[in-house]
Order: C-alpha cells, then structure tokens, then sequence
C-alpha cells in the first residue's frame, strides 16, 4: 500500500544491513573454512575431526566438560540462593538480594583479574595460608581447570539465582498449602510440588550457562595452562598463522551456539509464559521465620556469602592502591599510593586507552540505539509484515549466541579485503574495526531491551494520535519515542558499559593505535603493574555500577528482562 | 458536521468475514449506536470509519466526499477508544492540546481551546495534572475532551463507557448525551450494551456476526425486531413454533403445538400460507390468569394455554414461568398482577395448574423460522 513506502524503505535498508553485518560475515566464515588453495574441500573438517590423532577435538571435550562442569555448580551455588533470598524472611536481605546479583555486571577480564589476586600462585590467599601453618609452599593454589571452573561459577551462578528466583516469586502458594493440606511432608512438597514447577527456569539457565560458559574466552586464557578450550584455540591458531584451523574451529564453535540459541529460543516459546497459572495464586511471601537464633543465623549465614562474593572485588580495591612493583614476596602489599589512579587523570599515555575506549564503545552504542530501535520496532510492533518480526528477531539475536573469539574472526575474514559498502578500504588494521566488533556484539542486548518496550507499547496510544491529526513524524517524536526511550536508554547505557570492558573480540581486533582499556588492563599485568591493572579494573567496574544504576533509576528495573 | 454513508463494506481478518456487506446511512448531527455482541463487526466498522482498517471492498463517505483510503490523520473524526488511550507521559493539558498542536495551532489560540473542551466535560483546573493520576471516570473524560478539541466532523465512540463501574456509567451516559445535543456533532457509538444504546441513539443498527440485522430507531428496534436475533438481544422474548394455516383479511391463522391463534395483521408482510413461522412475544407483554376456561380471544387479545411451573420475586417484578405446548415461557409482572393469581400472601401455585397467557395482538410477532 502506498501509505507504508518510508516504511518499507526502512526495513528493506534493516534488512540490508543484518545482511552485511551478520549473515555475511557467517557466510563468509563457512565458506572459507571449506577451502582449500582457492578449492573447495572439506580438509579442514577431516583434519579436527581426526579421530586417529584427536588434537583439535580434545579442545572441544575440554569446552564441553568444562561447561558441563560450570552448569552444575553454577546451580548449585545459584538455587541454594534463590532459595534463601525468597523463602526466608532475615535481616539484610533485601541489600543481600541485590549484591547477590552483581557478578554478572563485572566484565569478564575484571573477574578474572580479581581471581588471579586472590587464589593463583601469587595469590593472597594461599601465600597466607602457606604463612599461617608454615608450610613449604602455597597450598590451594588455582590453576587450570579449577581456577576456570571458579571464575565461571562466580559470574554464571546469577543466572539460576535469577531464573530460580524469578520462577519461586511467581509459584502459587496455595499449590503447596493443597499438598500441605493432604498430609504430605515439607520434603514432599519440595519434591513433587516446587521443584516441577521450577523445571523450565533451571533447564533455561541450564541451557543459558552452558552456552555463556561454551563461549568464555578470558578464564581459560589466562588460567587454562595446558588445558585446551576450544575457544582459545581458535586465538591460538589466528596466532600461529594457522588460520584455515582457526575458522574451522571458528564454524564449529558458532554452530554448538546458534544450536544452543534455537535450543533456548524454541524452549521459550514452548512453557507457557509465567508459571503455571491454573488458579488465582497469591505471590509466596517470604516465609517469616520466627526463632530469633534462625534469624540471626540466616543473617550470618547471608553475610558470610556476601562477603565471599564481593572479596573478588574487595580484593581489587585492596590491590589497586598497590604500588607497582613493590609487591613480590611479601604476604601483603605494603606500599600504597594513589598514582594509579590519578595516572589516569594526569598522564596522557594513561588516559589514552581510556579515551579509545570511550570513544569506541560510544559510536558503537550510537550504532546500536538507531539499528536496534529499527529492529525493535519491525520485530516487536509493526504489524504490517507480520512475516519479517519472527526472522528479524532471529538475525539480531544470533550475534548473542555467537562467541566474541568467533565474531572477530568473522570480521578479520570479512574485512581484510575491501568492500563496496566500506568504501573500497579494508577495515582490519584499523580504528573502525572495534567499534564495528562492539556493535554487533551487544546490539542484541539494545535490540532487546528496545523491543521489550515496544512490546509493552499500547497501539491504541499511535491510532489516537493519528486520528488527533498527527503526521508520522509527530508521533513519533512526541507518542512513540517518549515512551520507549527507557528500553533504549537501558540497553545503550548496558552496552556502552560492556563495550568498555570489552576483552574477548579485543584482543583479536585491536591495533597500537586503538588500543582499548581492556587489553591496557591485560597489558599491565603482563608487565606485572599489578597496581595499575587493579586501578583500572576498579575505575572500570565503579564507572559500570554508576550507569548501572542510572539505567535502573530510568526504566524502574528492566534490566533483568534483557538478561533472561 | 458531517453525514456518513457506508457502501457494501466487506471486510476480513485472516480470511473470516468479520463484516460483510454493509450499507448505512447516518445523518447530520445525529447520534447513532451500532450494537451487537462482541465479535460482530461493530468495532471494525468504526475502525473503518476512523480508517485504521481499509475495507476490502465497498466505501466510506463524509457528506459527498469518499474516505475509503485517506489517512485517519487526515479525516478529523475525534475518537474516544475503549481504553481511552491517553498519552501516560503527558498532563491532562498536553494531551488535550496535542490534536491542536498536530494541526499547528497557534499557542495563543490553543489555550482557550483547550480550556473549552475541558469545561465541557467538567474537567477544568486540572491541566497540570498528570493522567496517570486521574481515577477512570476523570481519564475518560479527559479523552472526551481531547476528541472534542479538535471540533472533529465526527465523533466517534469505542465503548467509552465499558470500563466505569454501573453507577458512574449512567450518570456519565447522560451526561453525554446532553452534550452531544448541544454541540450537535454527528456521534457514532459503538456498544454490546442494548440498554445504553436504547437510551442513547436517536437511531442504532444491530450488527450480528458481521452483518447488519437492523436499522432504525429504539422503539422500532424494540417493538417491532425484524428477526428473531434482534428480538432477543434487545431485551428478552418468548419463542413458539408455528405454521401459518390461513391468511385472512385483518389476520393470519396460525397453528402451533398447543392449538391455533388469530393474529392482527397490522400492515406487516407475512409468510405465505404453508410457511413455518417463529411466535415471538416479550415477557413484559404477558398477563396471566387463572381462569383458562373463560379465557377466548377477545378484540385484539391473543390467549395461550399453560400449565404453572414457578414465580419468582425479582424485587421490581415477578418473573413467571408457565408450560406452554412444553415450552417454557416468561411472564414479568407487577406484584399487584401478581398477588391477582397468587392471592394476598403470594403463596405458590401447585405446580401443573392451568393458567392462560395473554398477550395484545400486536405485540406479538411472526418472525421468519429459525
């Protein structure tokens, strides 16, 4: 019809650009990986998948165990959680319940930095207790498959203890009063009744972590020794100059996470949306508990795990004020200082990765609120091609499936030769590649949180704004964008934040010229300013909490939404 | 103002026919109420109308000029919808001035404007105020006032009155119509409630499953229903079946199961001879006695022959059922009439007694058979 050609337009030029930005890369990537010397041939496929000399599959059983591994303990850290924050009633735990979740917001580089202080061998924690009992070397020292499996069950738990909660929050009490009324025993009802009703939420966050924990790049990078892990070797292989392995790997790697993301997404769409709805339930209050010593207990017991969560960061903090190179054998760092934080605001070669990052992370967000808003809106509220929502809906969350090693090796394959639509330059080499990686890593996360307000967007607000006189332009600007700009700012405001602690596609992608924070962090490590790779991590995770919390302020929490 | 006229609309969600070739005419100034139950293609009409929906056939026309595919920015129709649709994000005022400000009117001249349509709805002195904040029977005159700031051609109404509790909607749905009369703007209003469109319209059209039953004013929907549907959707009815035996001169002869009646013509066309008809007359048109023997058709009086079954005290009224030809039939009485049969303490007749039913000849219909 003649009144929807803008629209149209708009969507055929969405359309082109998901095309450009992720199917293209994809095919690209598959079909070089199925050369070889300019033929096609499946050589590369029959060199990983060499049972004789089973090399490259080792790293996937490593990947794969590794992510087995982290689902469990990420349940059983995450549930015990869910449980104690909604069923029992204690002091603290409403400020409990809400450190509880900020793992998820400490960007990967920064957890694993905190690990490393805490438990490798240089660690805080086994040098103390090699001083306590007087031992000849540093017991509990982490490395390799367990210093990962620690990392990992730190940042993943969040996602049970959220699916967990959400899912206790929303059962109907009166279920279990029914159990409870035919005699049945608390182990019972726990059994039969709850733990049913909790199964999609745990097979979600079961599905949910192992693909997270499938993709993480930076724990078994730093604490994978000679562990191999799939998503390193293909970093590995780019290394080596063994690039035909590294996209084989890349192909591999990408097709276990878009099938894990269908997994989840048909899983989605089959459990009804909320829990069982079958009578008017009242939402469970939490249970008061009435024994003074269970409160107190409880309060201890939520403390005591608070604690143990926020030592990472504790740790950070302690270590950021470290003067570099004055903390080597010495059980505790005995050297303060501000430098390495006022470095940041008065040496130019410090505030340097700063500003690349900033500025990347900026365009890449800007990017991301424009393409992202377009997307919501054809997948989440036009109704006049019904066809295109499902399809769209799917292209722009694929890139969130995909890990960061895989898209910037899409990338380098894509834009290492020149393009019409990159105005006949190639990209790799230079400063634009970032941001361009950055966008198509969290455009998915502004794509959902926009899409999320669209959908709670009443249509009736647009047809009586039309038939008050206004033109398209009027509604938009002052009906549409009003009331959706929350989503928007939500998801830009999580994007940029993640975008600035970006390590994973980072580390692949960046020149000297653009180099971003996360690999300044990496590096000062490497030239042991632990001081300085502290500050900034803790600089980092500050500037995150502060527009964390300014997001939640704008949009009255939906930030939670866009992680599930 | 402007005058209506829709021409064989034909319209389809998903290949169901949700409205199906209609035709009608709505006047100047007039206040007219499509009704029908939900799903009957009344709010699509509207839609229609305030072209949100295009038709896949047919058209729309405001006076003499076709609608069909203009824009509904484009048509000034002020709508009132059934959530009311009020901008969340804006005062009562902004939202009250935001048609104005779509048809760049100037500040100076918007004020008033805005004022006026508020006062008109008794809303005044609460521009600030954000509508979030305002309770339903205050939201939805904010949107009564929001529809009439842009002194539409047309005023078109989605069932504005749906969500107010039973008290304020009968105070509400007066107060609508006086001003509606007063301004004299063209009203369609849409509605599954027969008794405000009854109270409302100067005339209505009864819509069932997509397609126009009747049209006509709220006494001739009611007295004299074309069909069976609308006999029972404008209020209640009584269904016997009949045959019509004999057509004579002032009446029909018409047999059903418990005998035969005579039954005034009235100017009305009736079946031929031969034809299986549907006996319909309401409730409130029934008297009951208890002298079946006495009991022949005097004048224009039609008797039926019934057995008692119950009377039940329905505070106003005594609703009466009784056996007629093993149909079950109503009768509302006033308690006098009802303390005639049930005598001054209104103890229950044997259940099986023989009681008669009368009905004035013309308020008993032959509608077509079902």
């Amino acid at each position: 019809m003649k009144r929807h050609t803008s629209s149209f337009l708009l969507l055929g030029i969405l359309m082109l650009l998901l095309g450009l930005l992720i199917y293209l890369p994809m095919i690209e990537l598959l079909r070089e990986s199925l050369q070889e010397n300019g033929r096609w041939s499946i050589a590369n496929y029959r060199r990983f998948f060499d049972w004789g000399q089973p090399v490259y599959l080792r790293a996937l059983w490593g990947s794969v165990n590794i992510s087995l591994l982290t689902v469990l303990g990420s349940a059983l850290l995450g549930v015990p959680l869910a449980i104690l924050f909604t069923r029992f009633q204690f002091p603290g735990r409403k400020i409990f319940g809400v450190l509880v979740s900020l793992p998820i917001l400490l960007p990967p580089l920064v957890g694993v930095l905190a690990f490393y202080f805490l438990v490798s061998e240089s660690g805080i924690i086994p040098r103390l207790l090699q001083k306590i009992f007087s031992l000849s070397s540093a017991p509990l020292v982490m490395r390799g498959v367990p210093a990962i499996l620690l990392v990992h069950v730190y940042s993943f738990y969040v996602f049970f203890y959220l699916f967990a909660r959400n899912a206790l929050q929303s059962l109907d009490r009166s279920l279990e009063e029914a159990a409870s009324g035919l005699g049945a025993k608390t182990w019972t009802i726990w059994r039969r009744v709850i733990m049913p009703q909790l199964k999609p939420a745990l097979i979600g966050a079961s599905l949910l972590v192992f693909m997270n924990s499938m993709a993480s790049f930076t724990a078994p990078y730093l604490f994978g020794g000679n562990w191999r892990y799939l998503a390193v070797e293909i970093y590995n292989a780019k290394l080596n100059g063994d690039m035909p392995l590294a996209l084989t790997q890349a192909v591999i790697l990408a097709a276990i996470s878009i099938f894990f993301l269908l997994l989840i997404r048909g899983y989605e769409n089959r459990r009804p949306s909320g829990a069982s709805r079958g009578s008017k339930g009242v939402a469970a209050p939490p249970r008061v508990t009435t024994a003074r010593w269970q409160k107190k207990l409880l309060a201890v017991l939520g403390g005591v795990l608070i604690m143990v969560l926020m030592l990472p960061q504790l740790i950070l903090i302690l270590i950021a004020f470290v003067k570099n190179g004055t903390w080597t054998w010495q059980l505790l760092p005995e050297q303060f200082t501000f430098e390495n934080f006022t470095a940041v605001f008065t040496s130019r070669e410090a505030a340097r990765p700063w500003w690349n990052s900033l500025w990347m992370s900026a365009f890449a967000t800007a990017g991301g609120i424009v393409v992202g808003t377009v997307a919501a809106y054809f997948a989440a509220y036009q109704k006049h091609w019904r066809w295109a929502r499902g399809g769209i809906d799917l292209s722009v969350m694929l890139p969130w499936a995909v890990p960061g090693t895989v898209i910037a090796i899409m990338l380098i394959i894509l834009f290492d030769e020149p393009h019409w639509f990159t105005g006949g330059k190639i990209l790799i080499g230079t400063a634009a590649i970032l941001p361009v990686a950055y966008f198509i890593r969290h455009l998915p996360l502004q794509f959902r949180a926009t899409a999320a307000s669209f959908s709670n967007f009443d249509p009736a607000l647009d047809e009586a704004a039309q038939n008050l006189g206004a033109k398209a332009g009027l509604r938009f600007r002052r009906i549409i964008l009003p009331l959706i700009l929350p989503g928007i700012v939500t998801g830009a405001m999580m994007a940029f934040v993640i975008a600035l602690g970006e390590f994973v596609s980072s580390i692949l992608l960046y020149t000297y010229d653009n180099q971003p924070l996360s690999i300044a962090i990496f590096s000062e490590l490497r030239l042991f300013n632990l001081g300085t790779a502290a500050a900034y991590s803790v600089l980092l995770t500050v500037l995150i909490g502060v527009v964390m919390w300014l997001a939640q302020k704008w949009s009255g929490g939906t930030e939670e939404s866009v992680w599930g | 103002m402007s005058r209506v006229r829709l021409q064989d609309l034909e319209k389809s969600f998903n290949k169901t026919s949700v409205v199906h070739g209609l035709s009608l005419e709505i006047h100047e100034g007039e206040f007219f109420s499509l009704l029908g139950p939900s799903g009957c293609g009344k709010t699509t009409t509207l839609r229609m109308i305030a072209g949100f929906e295009t038709p896949e056939h047919g058209k729309i026309f405001f006076n003499n000029e076709e609608v069909t595919f203009k824009k509904p920015s484009a048509r000034n129709t002020g709508m009132v919808f059934q959530n009311y649709a009020l901008f969340p994000h804006l005062t009562v005022f902004e939202n009250v001035a935001f048609g104005l400000q779509a048809r760049k009117i100037p500040p100076a001249e918007m004020r008033p404007r805005v004022q006026e349509a508020l006062q008109l709805v008794e809303m005044a002195g609460m521009e600030s105020r954000p509508v979030t904040q305002l309770s339903g029977g205050q939201q939805q005159r904010v949107a009564l006032a929001r529809a009439l700031a842009i002194r539409p051609a047309i005023l078109l109404l989605d069932e504005p009155l749906s969500n107010l509790d039973a008290q304020l909607r009968k105070s509400t749905r007066a107060e609508l119509k006086r001003l509606q009369r007063r301004l004299g703007i063209t009203t369609i209003y849409v509605t599954h409630d027969q008794e405000e469109a009854l109270a409302l319209s100067d005339r209505m059209a009864v819509m069932n499953h997509g397609v126009l039953q009747q049209i006509g004013t709220p006494q001739e929907i009611y007295n004299a229903p074309q069909n069976l549907f609308v006999m029972n959707f404008i209020g209640s009815c009584n269904v016997l079946r009949g045959r019509i035996a004999e057509q004579r001169e002032s009446f029909v002869l018409v047999v059903h199961e418990g005998g035969q009646i005579e039954i005034p013509r009235l100017n009305r066309t009736i079946a031929p001879a031969g034809a299986a008809v549907t006996i319909a007359f309401r409730p409130e048109h029934v008297r009951v006695t208890r002298d079946p023997a006495s009991a022949k058709t005097t004048g224009d009086e039609i008797v039926f022959n019934g057995l008692w079954q119950t009377a039940e005290f329905a505070g106003a009224h005594w609703l009466v059922a009784v056996l007629v030809a093993g149909t079950r039939c109503f009768a509302r009485m006033t308690p006098e009439e009802a303390q005639s049969i049930l005598g001054a303490g209104f103890e229950a007749l044997p259940v099986g007694e023989r009681v008669a039913l009368h009905i004035a000849g013309k308020n008993v219909r032959l509608l077509e058979a079902e």
